[in-house]
């Protein structure tokens, strides 16, 4: 039970927004959609909201249709991309206001507040005037303000995306910590797959309007369903190849050599190699003279891009691993059975 | 070189109060024009009506305020004003929510009818309901012929109904376009905001967008009440001798009973009041105006679609163009029909289509030397407004970057509200201070063709500033910071960003001064010589002499007008999609 979106096409003259979009989200789960911008994200919550009224399809509630029945009416929080904060209103009237709405009375609403507002760290800042605060200040209001009324379901907007990177990382944590501890069943929309990996318990990718994955975030990482979710998870060793069963396993030609991998497929395919597959020694089945082009040091790993047989791949390594210098070569290798995917 | 240029201004701009010369600079010519053509006239005019007055300079305040009659003008003048704008407003509002959120077929052209009663002058406006309700007007003349009455059963003529209706008529589009321009950018995430957090649309209404919208409709709102408060020509011609404002008591106690003192302790009266307005309006504007999010208009437009919109909209549409459109038709249908006999032919009565009227304008009835005819007078007029809308955006547009660069600067607090000075002012009053005052060398311009540019741009000078301060003050600060940071001096700054983005409200600004200037009559009245009338005076000479050729020489010339003024409004408004974009 929880909520149900079922086959939504939602068009805007002559852009499909969205297209026969499915999925669902359980009581205490957080699932975030993911897609580049402009793919239908925002679109997709206004629907859910009851703010766009979709050209076909129905949004379901605990089974209910939520067909015709008016935003307000809805009980779902909705957090807006850079807030849509009551810009004549102070920290106080904004986050009350939900529970204006629902006639809670003045002393619920003081008790409450100070709830949600502890809740954000924001106690003390209840008479600022929100043109006033700083971007992070205003979306903690925004958080506080689409929480206060304990909302079925909370949907983010982008929650963190104009937020500068240090503010961005703080934030995540918290703000996932912050759902959690109020057990809130969440939809977290963002184009950035470390904040939805972060946050979410699924993740729903979406592209052009359609749904083209749905998934744990290891299980998406590990099996991206097509080229397009390889490539926007930042999966980059992308060769084309051709397929030939042999027997229970196929055999793929690539410009790095045949590979025998399990599975059945045929004709042209694309052979996807993890990036934190390789080794630099000779341990793999898989053996490769490499030239070293480049490295990055990033923190705890490195990321090296090497040229094999005039193909570019890109490994990442841990930190502490013997490199070679730049434009010599050195010995890599890999396990097919674990290193490759094959992607048709 | 260019870099370090534009790192200095740059910072210049965000410590904008540092500067302190420029603003100046741009207050120097603006401040001058408003000292030698209004203040020092309205002070020569002042002194010459008090010294008249025998037994002291309070002496005409004491004989206003003790009769029973002019109390009773200035309570008539305050409590129409205040329901006019009231009207107004309910009028306006759905209007304003109609062209401000929705997309329809239609739209631009609703928009620019109902651009156009604002620009036309008073006494067309008075001609217009005039030929739809007076007494020879289509509905008197038409009941009369269905039932064969023999008097009009419709008397609205010289009633406060009548007076409402014209005010309504005329004012409707402020509150549709200040108000109807600031909605159409309101981020409509914000309601939406609202809606999710539980509130219906009523909820919605009162506690998010009349709110965010209350800088506006205060603004509109102001805006039609001083019209109103001021009404000269409407109440002159409709509202016949039982009613009088301020300022037509300030025109009678001046041309017909030459009672200067009272004229001026009357204009000061009214100066003072607006004074009040003025005041009270720039703190409550200060204190309610935010940084908003403006959006683009297209963002925030959605389709008719479900019934209840589709209905509210045809309702809104009906009213609007029932309200403002069928005066309109009235007056032009009815300055081709003769309809009553001539004087003295009551025989012949040759009912009918004619075009009598508009050959008679070119025509010297009397062979008199200092006749001009109506033809030549129009020409005077789109001459006069063509100065006007020159003089009034060069001295508008330095005032208005002032006050939008920085409201809170010492010199913005007490310029702005002196800016809106002119506005309440008796321009009957004005008139004659031109010509006591203007009348020495080296500033002798009583024989000047600018004189009356001069009048018409002080009138037009507070809507211009109006409606360019809001548009520059919503060039964000750092687009322009963005252009200097890039290299641009701050002339480049103000010719390649502000420019382009105010280019609409300058066109606003622009059709404002050249509509004011068309239609002005009270200054006019004044000090328009016999050999350069406008139309307006034309207008006024035919509607107060008798006989069925004369009115319909009004209609006829008031018909003129309504096509001249609303063929511009309609070519700008034309101008303003295809070219000038939203912000």
């Amino acid at each position: 039970m929880g909520l149900r979106v079922e086959q939504v096409t939602k068009s805007f003259g002559e852009t499909l927004a969205l297209e026969d979009v499915s999925f669902e989200v359980s009581h205490g789960e957080i699932v975030a959609v993911l897609g580049p911008s402009g793919c239908g994200k925002s679109t997709l919550l206004a629907v859910i909201a009851g703010l766009e009224i979709p050209d076909s399809g129905i949004v379901y509630w605990n089974g209910e249709t939520l067909q015709g029945v008016a935003p307000h009416l809805r009980g779902f929080g909705l957090m807006f991309q850079d807030y849509a904060l009551f810009p004549h209103m102070n920290v106080f009237d904004n986050v009350a206001f939900g529970l204006r709405m629902a006639k809670m009375s003045g002393q619920a609403i003081k008790t409450r507040l100070e709830e949600v507002l502890d809740l954000v760290g924001l106690r003390g800042f209840e008479e600022r005037d929100v043109n006033t605060l700083s971007g992070g200040e205003q979306q903690r209001v925004a958080l506080a303000r689409s929480l206060a009324p304990r909302p079925k379901m909370l949907m983010l907007d982008e929650p963190l995306g104009s937020l500068d990177r240090t503010l961005r990382e703080r934030l995540l944590l918290e703000l996932g910590e912050i759902l959690r501890r109020v057990d809130q069943t969440a939809i977290y929309v963002t184009h950035d797959q470390e904040e939805a990996f972060a946050v979410a318990d699924r993740v729903v990718i979406m592209n052009e309007g359609k749904v083209v994955q749905t998934g744990t975030p290891q299980a998406v990482y590990a099996q991206p369903a097509s080229i397009f979710v390889a490539r926007f998870l930042g999966l980059e060793n992308l060769l084309p190849g051709t397929a030939r069963p042999e027997g229970g396993r196929t055999t793929i030609e690539t410009d790095l050599g045949a590979f025998s991998v399990s599975g059945q497929f045929e004709g042209d395919v694309t052979v996807l190699i993890r990036p934190n597959s390789a080794r630099l020694d000779e341990k793999g089945k898989l053996k490769f003279e490499a030239r070293l082009l480049e490295h990055s040091f990033r923190g705890t790993i490195c990321r090296a891009v090497f040229e094999v047989n005039g193909t570019r791949l890109t490994f990442e390594f841990l930190s502490d691993v013997d490199l070679p210098e730049q434009g010599h070569t050195t010995v890599l290798s890999f396990d097919p059975s674990t290193a490759i995917q094959v992607l048709q | 070189m260019t870099s370090v240029r534009g790192g200095n201004s740059a910072s210049a701009g965000l410590k904008g109060r540092k500067t302190g010369l420029l603003p100046l600079a741009l207050w120097l010519g603006p401040i001058l024009f408003l000292l030698l053509f209004f203040f020092y006239p309205l002070a020569s005019i002042l002194r010459v009506s008090f010294s008249r007055a025998e037994g002291g300079v309070l002496s005409p305040f004491i004989e206003v305020l003790s009769s029973a009659s002019h109390r009773g003008v200035l309570w008539f003048t305050i409590w129409q004003a205040a329901l006019s704008t009231l009207l107004t407003l309910i009028v306006g509002l759905p209007g304003a929510y109609l062209l401000a959120r929705f997309k329809f077929r239609g739209r631009s052209l609703l928009q620019a009818l109902t651009g156009i009663p604002f620009v036309l002058p008073t006494l067309v406006v008075a001609a217009a309901f005039n030929a739809l309700l007076g007494p020879n007007g289509w509905l008197n003349v038409g009941l009369m012929e269905l039932f064969d009455l023999a008097a009009p059963p419709i008397r609205i003529s010289n009633t406060l109904t009548a007076i409402l209706l014209a005010h309504i008529f005329y004012n409707t589009t402020i509150v549709l376009r200040m108000v109807g321009d600031f909605w159409s950018h309101l981020d409509p995430r914000i309601t939406g905001a609202a809606q999710v957090l539980g509130a219906n649309r009523w909820q919605t209404l009162r506690h998010i967008t009349l709110p965010m919208l209350m800088p506006a409709i205060i603004t509109a709102a102001l805006l039609v009440f001083i019209f109103d408060f001021t009404s000269f020509g409407v109440i002159l011609v409709l509202g016949g001798p039982r009613f009088a404002t301020l300022e037509v008591e300030i025109f009678y106690q001046t041309i017909p009973f030459f009672n200067l003192p009272v004229a001026a302790a009357l204009s000061v009266l009214q100066l003072a009041c607006n004074l009040a307005m003025t005041v009270a309006y720039t703190r409550l504007s200060a204190r309610l105006s935010r940084p908003l999010h403006l959006k683009p208009r297209t963002y925030a437009q959605r389709r008719l679609i479900d019934r209840r919109s589709r209905l509210m909209a045809a309702l809104t549409i009906t009213v609007l163009l029932v309200l403002l459109i069928a005066p309109l038709a009235a007056l032009a249908t009815r300055s081709f029909m003769r309809l009553q006999p001539e004087r003295g032919q009551r025989q012949v009565v040759s009912q009918g289509f004619t075009l009598d009227f508009y050959r008679q304008l070119a025509v010297n009835p009397r062979q008199s030397l200092f006749y001009v005819p109506p033809t030549i007078a129009i020409g005077n007029s789109l001459g006069f407004a063509a100065a006007t809308v020159v003089l009034a955006l060069a001295l508008g547009l330095p005032a208005s970057w002032a006050l939008a660069r920085d409201r809170e600067a010492l010199s913005s607090r007490i310029f702005d509200p002196l800016l809106m000075l002119p506005l309440g002012t008796s321009a009957v009053t004005l008139g004659l201070g031109f010509l006591v005052a203007l009348d020495t060398p080296p500033l002798d311009l009583r024989a000047s063709p600018l004189l009356i540019p001069l009048a018409h741009t002080l009138v037009a000078f507070p809507f211009v500033v109006r409606s360019l301060t809001p548009a520059l003050r919503s060039i964000q600060p750092r687009l322009r910071h963005a252009a200097s940071v890039l290299g641009a001096s701050p002339r480049m700054v103000l010719r390649h960003i502000d420019l382009p983005l105010v280019g609409r409200a300058l066109l606003v600004a622009g059709t404002f001064a050249f509509s004011i200037s068309l239609g002005e009559f009270g200054a006019t009245a004044v000090i328009y010589r016999p050999e350069y009338p406008t139309v307006p005076v034309m207008i006024y000479r035919f509607i107060s002499q008798p006989g069925a050729i004369n009115y319909g020489q009004a209609l006829a010339l008031s018909t003129i007008l309504m096509l001249v003024c609303g063929g511009g409004m309609l070519a700008i408004e034309r101008f303003r999609i295809a070219d000038v974009g939203e912000f």
